[in-house]
């Protein structure tokens, strides 16, 4: 272990975790040693003598080592013998003497280059758009704002707001020309979800991310598909998406799928218009493995055969746009009025604007944390206040009423699926979100059931179909779980306050005061301290009890002694008057000899 | 009542799948999640942070890359997050999480 740089010298040597992604491309870091001039063995590096130089612009000049390399310093290196690094690596510093905590400062280099690689590459592909002759001024717009929000995001912070919390360099991928992977997709539909929410056209569509399909496709896969579809418990939330399909709930499942690992192809799965739509924007037809699939899921829950037909999409020419067209099809298909075909010549364009609305989405979730944080700190201040969540409805606590704390676990790391901010204030009657409608609980439907699906509802009426027996496992509940996340709970302010104190004990803040102290609960200790004191008057108990049966069994035969002298003495007395009353016994109590 | 906490719970049995194949790892159910797909990627011999490993070697060309790919979990359709806990997810014993190769395209 390699030892720590110093603090005051870390701030001039490395690039802060705050800076911008801009502030980082221009942050010098030392240039990497792809190769070497001859076989350096550990040993090479290490020096018993004391560091000779501690000036900053000599140890930046020293260029960082691979980080193979510098993973077998960090394991060889003895902090007892070695007191400085050499650098035969470099030509100009032989001889020079680094202080030990170089080693660390070069494998935290080597550890930043390759975000900041990927930022560089970024920023050379933006600024080839803007001086290429073909561009446009829509072009230098966008190419301008994607800048502008670069400089805006912390080039060590995660992407918040979609489903994969993923580091923010993931990012640079939209400004090249690069191939986009499932991090990617699930960012557009997640995209593609909020819009059809905002614009209110969300009700009867799922958006499903990219895994859906490939877990359907492994079931179909095995040789007992249909009755391990059936019998799982795992797959209840499968079965339960199937059945609100097949039962009217919902009308579409669209989502995006990866073919042979190398490309995207976008799925409409209509049951309100009984098809499948396939887009391919590569003119290719269906897969059959992925036709069997989507035809035996949507035969189980519909007894119907739905036809394969054409999604319309963009024709792709070149190599790494399909994931694009593919989210564009889907998006033309469910926002015909906010989305159209893309020209397949200004997919770089449509790249950035994604770029700039996932940075937005970003914002808006990072925002949310830092509003929600500080005041989570702080105690309490009961007064009327009104939060507008993102999804439109407005929470409003009233005075005096304890608000509802969201644990920070649950703050940081934001649910994707939930499109409903926690909101840190009570709401005193949750309402629910638009569209939706809780369904009565009912009894679970047998597997044998899911065969025989009921008929779907005619359009227009088909909303009132949730109440038609879902699948309901005991922990597996799609639908309750949208209302988990669309509708806050309302808990009680000792279970708020308990779990504010777990927080503030796991931070290392004094976690109990007052009345919390009475409502702690107990640990084992304390468990084996009642129990220890119980079993104790229990003993005590026991003893006395025994004295006392001790005391009343002595008690009894002392008093059954008495009572049995009386009676001897009552006899004996009785009998001696009738002994002097018959002569045998004289009056002075002395005894006559019988003759 | 006695005056200090202390979380004493049992350990859940988690099923992963991937590929057709399942493990079973026994966690805590306020373990992160961090450390259950770190486990769960050795052994189903995808290292993690491989991608890391990818753009290293693109720039010092000498580390050995033998697998592309990081894994992706799912518990029930939805996404795991490597911060979240069992306990978050309401998961119970028995319970099974998906594990999805990362896709590219073309």
């Amino acid at each position: 272990m390699s030892p720590a740089i110093p603090p005051e010298i870390q701030t001039q040597i490395l690039p802060s975790q705050d800076l911008s992604i801009l502030e980082l491309l221009k942050f010098p870091l030392p240039i990497i040693q792809k190769s070497l001039r001859h076989q350096l063995q550990p040993q090479d590096f290490f020096s018993t003598l004391k560091p000779t130089t501690f000036e900053i612009d000599t140890i930046r000049a020293a260029p960082v080592l691979p980080l193979s390399l510098l993973k077998q310093l960090e394991a060889s290196i003895d902090l007892q013998q070695v007191s400085s690094i050499l650098c035969p690596h470099a030509p100009s510093l032989v001889g020079a003497q680094l202080p030990t905590w170089v080693l660390a400062f070069w494998i935290e280099a080597a550890r930043i280059w390759p975000v900041k690689s990927e930022w560089i590459l970024a920023e050379e592909k933006l600024d080839a758009r803007k001086k290429n002759g073909k561009r446009t001024g829509q072009t230098i717009g966008l190419v301008t704002c994607v800048f502008d929000a670069l400089a805006s995001l912390s080039w060590a912070d995660k992407v918040k707001g979609f489903p994969g919390l993923v580091d923010i360099d993931i990012l640079a991928t939209y400004t090249t020309n690069n191939w986009l992977k499932d991090e990617h997709e699930n960012q557009m539909l997640q995209l593609l979800e909020c819009e059809l929410t905002r614009t209110r056209n969300d009700e009867g569509v799922r958006i499903a991310d990219t895994f859906l399909i490939t877990k359907l496709m492994e079931i179909y896969g095995r040789p007992d598909h249909n009755d391990h579809y059936l019998s799982a418990p795992n797959l209840a939330w499968l079965r339960n998406l199937g059945q609100e399909l097949g039962n009217g709930v919902l009308d579409k499942l669209a989502t995006i799928i990866n073919i042979g690992q190398n490309h995207w192809v976008a799925v409409i799965v209509d049951f309100q218009c009984a098809e499948i739509l396939h887009g391919d924007s590569l003119s290719g037809t269906i897969p059959a493995e992925l036709e069997a699939t989507l035809t035996w899921w949507t035969f189980h829950h519909t007894a119907q055969h739905f036809p394969i037909k054409k999604l319309p999409i963009t024709q792709q020419r070149d190599g790494y746009s399909c994931g694009l067209l593919a989210w564009n099809a889907l998006a033309t298909r469910l926002l015909p009025d906010q989305h159209s075909l893309m020209d397949s010549m200004m997919v770089a364009d449509e790249r950035l604007k994604v770029l700039l609305q996932v940075i937005d989405r970003h914002h808006e979730k990072d925002y949310q944390f830092t509003f929600t944080k500080p005041l989570r700190e702080k105690m309490p201040e009961y007064s009327t206040s009104a939060t507008v969540t993102e999804d439109g409805i407005e929470h409003t606590s009233f005075a005096n009423l304890p608000p509802v704390f969201i644990p920070p676990s649950r703050q940081l790391t934001p649910s994707s699926n939930s499109n409903v901010m926690h909101s840190h204030t009570a709401t005193p009657t949750p309402t629910l979100p638009p569209g939706l409608t809780i369904p009565p609980l009912g009894p679970s439907t047998l597997p044998s059931q899911l065969v025989t699906p009921p008929p779907r509802q005619v359009a227009g009426t088909k909303r009132s179909a949730v109440d038609q027996t879902p699948e309901r496992s005991l922990k597996s509940k799609p639908v309750q779980k949208i209302f988990k996340s669309a509708v806050q709970k309302v808990k009680s302010s000792i279970r708020n306050a308990l779990e504010l104190s777990k927080e503030a004990e796991d931070l290392g803040d004094n976690p109990k005061f007052g009345l919390l102290r009475y409502w702690s609960k107990g640990t084992a200790a304390d468990k084996q301290a009642y129990f220890d004191r119980e079993d104790e008057r229990a003993e005590n108990d026991r003893s006395e009890k025994d004295v006392a049966e001790k005391t009343v069994a002595t008690d009894k035969k002392l008093h059954e002694r008495d009572l049995a002298k009386r009676r001897q003495q009552k006899r004996r007395s009785l009998m001696k008057k009738r002994e002097i009353k018959e002569g045998v016994h004289s009056p002075g109590s002395t005894k006559r000899k019988v003759r | 009542m006695s005056q200090e906490p202390e979380d004493v719970k049992p350990k859940l049995n988690l099923n992963i799948a991937f590929d057709g194949t399942q493990i079973t790892v026994k966690v805590k159910a306020n373990m992160k999640f961090a450390k259950i797909f770190e486990a769960a990627e050795k052994r189903f011999g995808k290292d993690p942070g491989m991608m890391m490993v990818v753009l290293a070697s693109l720039l010092f060309q000498q580390l050995h890359v033998s697998a592309i790919g990081t894994l992706r979990f799912t518990y029930e359709g939805n996404r795991v997050q490597p911060t979240q806990t069992p306990a978050e997810l309401e998961m119970e014993d028995g319970d099974q999480i998906d594990a999805f190769l990362q896709q590219f395209d073309l």
